[in-house]
């Protein structure tokens, strides 16, 4: 990680303050900028405003959901672009294959390693 | 005559000349006048039953003349002749002796009386001979008295005799002749016949005309007026002058007679030849036929010249009939029997049976009358018979019919009766009275209603009344009540009978008991209502069909969702399934359906649907119908909605999702702040790093738990999903046991591994790691310290089987069987406090069928537990059918 480049911007969002802080925490100590969303409709509205280099979306948030949020941003040209991973207390494997379809690129079951979620968040904007 | 012997006797007896001579110029004897006496009485009493004083009587006659005669030839007198009285008058001759003629005379007639009272027929006829002897003898007598001619009396020994004498005698004979006329000489006078006729006219001028000639002839000659060869030509031209118109006026009516006689043969041989049907059969008097006509050659097959003369009509009879009559009658059988009746002119019709010349028998009725001929004289007997084999042969047939019928209506097994042209009963047969228990007198007129039921007697006397007033078919089913109240259904059917005319005479009904019919058909209404009933009670909806898709039976179940769906009423069930399909949200619903019937018409097929507009699901089953004897029916369809089960289990996937979201959330925090607090604390080290790893610990145990909670809750709603892929069994193996080492090396338990290597399974990675952590877990759980675990992997076909055995104290005998239940623990698990949740192998079985595999208790016994995994293969795995995911556990739903 360079002094000089500006830390990549990242949009997190969960209903949960306490996951939120977490995972906030997490990645700023890895060295990321960190946004933060409680809900989907705010978490689509920092996207399109930000433009951060990937959004942590959780799936069950109230008023638009982590699923939803994911199909709106890949709907809009402007945030089309933005890596997802979604983070879901959902365990079954129909509910991976619809986070897939909605157009996530990585996806992470509660209860999680908040060092495995670092290493994914990097994974995914390393394939960049 | 007795008379005058009488006077002669008394004559003799005063010796009054007077009274012995009579006035003429000879006197009768004593001896002459007591046989003419006794002669005269046996005459008197001819025809009377004093047969014997008659012979008596005769007899003396004939002595006494017998005696004279003797003294005649013998020229002696033998004291007879003056006996009685002396006689002083005779001029010649014995004193009272009897004339040689008288003697004769008498004795002749004498002798022809005690023929006449013969038996025999032949001596009757014989005797009337003597009788004309003595009789001409008296004749001879008094012509020769009445003509002068003396020598007639006086001069021939033989027929010299007194007039009186003569007179007596020929009184006598006439007198005896005319009393006994039947036979003989007289009976050929008195016949009717040509003959008689001939003889009563002839006879008077043969025997008195002479005898008239001869007495003015012969005294014209004793007179001397002419000499006796004129006197004998006068004679005999008197006699021819008179007898010849006589015998021609005879002959002429004798041709006159004969004419009309054969006039009458003719007409009556016409007559007989005319009657061909009928057999015309004369007799004569004694029974031989005289007449045959051809209706009886033709009837009987004799010709009539086989009969005519020969026969009896008794031959043609049957011998039985005639014997059976005589007996009747009381006479002999025979040729009598028949003209019995006619014998008393009586004509008689009577039935008999002729026998043909053949034999063959044939019926006849038979007149019989008495032939008379004109002047009434029996001639014998007529017979006229007809032939009766027709009328006899209708008669068996209207017979046979009358019968048929009668035992037609009286055996039928239905009620028959009649009425008259009014509607009132006559008539009922037995069976009619057995079904209502009427007599046939009760049932008479309108009697029959008291039979009907009154809650039917309205219908039947309207629908009798319309047959009567309008000849409206009548055909009504009612019941019959009876006295004893019990109660009988019957089908009346009733029609008119009609005259040539057109015009109803009466009539004519059946009634057929149709009780056991009525009582299947309420039986079958009672189960047919209680089968839609019970039918209409289901919740689910049934409808079935015929072959061809038309609806024969719709519940109400079915018939409330045909309405929901607004298609009530449509055609085919195809029909409605195609409009149903374009109602649901797969549109292809109806095509899939049609083609799994066709492809496999007599199996089940089962379909789930969902309604488009208002979410309602259900599912649809179709299974072919076999009605008696395995014929292929129709179809049934049945319908159950599965919109509440649907919604539960929809309530029970969100309440998991809930559930898992609201767990999992807390325990990401836990074991999200627990790992920035290790990492924060892991330079520093120190006991409060050892106290914060028993809190992840703790997180980590919680968050299996509730993977397992969930897994199981998943498996018994939905199964378990499992994402198969070829896997290395090895490196499974490999990753399962350095998870478990820390633990094992903590109990210094040592694991070993051995068996087959190198399988590729067919399987999810992750689950079946799953099952071989449970199965480690537990084996380190109750494996002592310092023991042992085994790992043996052995392949078998397609499948592999992975045992795990521990070393420690096994699963006691009454527990094998709970092993496999949810939250089950052991008494050794609880008693030593190791901890577990008691679902790690509800589980893990679960994951290992949702493999197509198995997980089970292999030993228990002893030392130790061996739990054996089977999974497939993955060679194998595409033709292994286990390894289709299989049905979701529903036995234990988790609440």
């Amino acid at each position: 990680m360079s002094e000089t480049l500006p830390a990549p911007l990242v949009l997190v969002a969960d209903d949960d303050p306490d996951i939120l802080d977490l995972v906030r925490y997490r990645l700023e100590r890895s060295g990321y900028e960190v946004a933060t969303a409680t809900d989907g409709v705010e978490a689509v509205r920092l996207a399109g405003e930000l433009t951060p280099a990937l959004a942590v979306l959780d799936v069950m948030m109230p008023s638009l959901d982590g699923l939803e949020a994911t199909r709106r941003l890949r709907n809009d040209p402007a945030t089309a672009e933005i890596p997802v991973i979604l983070l879901t207390a959902k365990a079954q494997d129909a509910d991976v294959q619809e986070g897939f379809l909605a157009g996530a690129d990585d996806y992470i079951r509660k209860p999680f390693s908040p060092r495995e979620l670092s290493a994914r968040v990097q994974a995914v904007l390393g394939r960049r | 005559m007795v008379v005058l012997g009488t006077a002669a006797l008394v004559g003799w007896a005063l010796q009054s000349r007077s009274l012995t001579d009579l006035g003429t110029a000879s006197s009768l004897k004593a001896n002459t006048a007591l046989c003419l006496v006794a002669l005269g009485i046996a005459v008197l009493l001819m025809g009377t039953e004093r047969q014997r004083l008659r012979t008596v009587l005769e007899v003396a006659a004939a002595v006494v003349a017998t005696a004279t005669i003797l003294e005649h030839a013998r020229a002696r007198s033998l004291g007879i002749d003056e006996l009685l009285f002396d006689d002083r008058f005779s001029p010649i001759g014995a004193a009272g002796r009897m004339s040689l003629g008288a003697c004769i005379a008498v004795f002749l007639a004498a002798l022809g009386l005690l023929g006449l009272d013969s038996l025999r027929r032949r001596v009757r006829v014989v005797a009337q001979i003597p009788l004309l002897g003595a009789g001409a003898i008296g004749l001879v007598g008094l012509v020769g008295y009445a003509s002068g001619l003396n020598s007639l009396y006086w001069q021939t020994p033989v027929t010299t005799m007194s007039i009186p004498t003569a007179a007596a005698i020929l009184i006598l004979v006439s007198g005896a002749l005319t009393l006994a006329p039947v036979e003989g000489l007289s009976a050929i006078v008195m016949r009717p016949s040509p003959g008689g006729r001939l003889l009563r006219r002839l006879l008077p001028v043969v025997v008195l005309l002479p005898t008239a000639l001869l007495i003015p002839i012969g005294r014209g000659a004793d007179a001397g007026m002419y000499g006796f060869d004129v006197g004998v030509l006068l004679f005999l031209i008197g006699t021819m002058a008179v007898s010849l118109p006589v015998v021609f006026w005879t002959a002429r009516s004798l041709d006159i007679a004969e004419a009309r006689a054969r006039q009458e043969a003719a007409r009556f041989s016409s007559v007989l030849r005319a009657a061909t049907e009928q057999s015309i059969i004369g007799t004569d008097v004694d029974g031989l036929i005289t007449v045959f006509n051809e209706g009886a050659e033709r009837m009987l097959g004799y010709s009539s010249e086989e009969l005519v003369g020969q026969e009896t009509p008794a031959l043609i009879h049957d011998p039985h009939e005639i014997a059976t009559r005589a007996k009747e009658l009381g006479i002999a059988p025979g040729f009598d029997v028949l003209v019995a009746a006619a014998r008393r002119n009586l004509a008689e019709t009577r039935e008999w049976t002729y026998v043909r010349k053949d034999g063959s028998r044939f019926p006849v009725s038979l007149t019989v009358n008495a032939m008379r001929a004109s002047d009434g004289s029996h001639e014998g007997f007529m017979g006229v018979a007809f032939d009766l084999t027709a009328r006899k042969e209708l008669e068996r047939e209207l017979r046979r019919q009358a019968d048929f019928t009668g035992t037609l209506v009286g055996s039928a097994p239905v009620g028959i009766f009649a009425t008259d042209d009014a509607g009132a009963c006559i008539f009922v047969n037995s069976k009619w009275r057995e079904l209502t228990g009427l007599s046939g007198e009760e049932a008479h007129g309108d009697g029959w209603f008291r039979a009907v039921h009154p809650d039917d007697l309205k219908q039947v006397s309207q629908a009798w009344e319309s047959l009567v007033a309008t000849d409206a078919p009548f055909s009504v089913e009612y019941r019959f009540r009876r006295r004893d109240e019990s109660v009988v259904w019957v089908a009346c059917r009733a029609v008119a009978l009609r005259n040539e005319q057109g015009k109803a005479e009466g009539y004519l009904g059946t009634v057929l008991d149709v009780t056991q019919r009525r009582i299947a058909e309420a039986e079958r209404e009672r189960l047919l209502a209680q089968s839609r009933s019970v039918l209409d009670a289901t919740t689910d909806g049934i409808l079935m069909t015929d072959l061809g898709g038309e609806v024969l039976f719709s519940n109400a179940a079915m018939d409330v969702f045909w309405s929901d769906v607004g298609l009530s009423g449509l055609g085919t069930i195809w029909d409605r399934v195609d409009r149903l399909s374009r109602l649901t949200t797969s549109d292809d619903a109806y095509q899939r359906l049609l083609e799994s019937v066709m492809l496999d018409p007599e199996g089940e097929h089962v379909g789930e649907f969902t309604l488009a507009e208002s979410g309602r699901s259900f599912v649809g089953r179709t299974a072919s119908v076999r009605g008696a004897g395995g014929v292929l029916m129709g179809r049934i369809f049945s319908l159950r909605e599965t919109t509440p089960e649907r919604a539960a289990a929809r309530a029970k996937d969100e309440f998991v999702a809930t559930v898992s979201h609201e767990l999992r959330t807390p325990l990401a925090a836990i074991t999200g702040y627990s790992e920035l607090l290790e990492d924060d604390l892991a330079p520093l080290g120190g006991e409060a790093l050892q106290l914060l790893e028993v809190v992840q610990r703790n997180a980590a145990r919680l968050a299996r738990l509730v993977d397992d909670l969930l897994l199981l809750q998943q498996s018994e709603t939905a199964g378990v999903n499992v994402n198969l892929a070829d896997a290395d069994l090895d490196e499974v193996l490999r990753d399962s046991l350095e998870r478990i080492e820390p633990a094992a090396a903590r109990k210094s338990i040592a694991v070993h591994l051995d068996g087959d290597e190198g399988l590729v399974l067919h399987a999810d990675v992750m689950r079946v790691g799953q099952v071989l952590d449970n199965l480690l877990s537990n084996a380190v759980k109750f494996t002592p310290g310092s023991g042992s675990i085994a790992v043996r992997v052995t392949r078998e076909r397609e499948i592999c089987a992975i045992e795990v055995e521990d070393s420690g104290p096994g699963i006691p005998e009454d527990e094998r069987g709970r092993l496999f239940e949810r939250f089950f623990r052991s008494r050794d698990a609880i008693a030593r406090e190791i901890p577990g949740t008691g679902l790690g192998l509800v589980v893990s079985r679960r994951i290992a069928e949702a493999h197509g595999g198995s997980l089970e208790l292999a030993d228990g016994e002893g030392s130790g537990a061996t739990f054996r995994l089977v999974l497939p293969l993955a060679r194998h795995a595409a033709n292994y059918p286990a390894l289709k995911p299989v049905a979701p556990h529903a036995d234990t739903p988790l609440e």
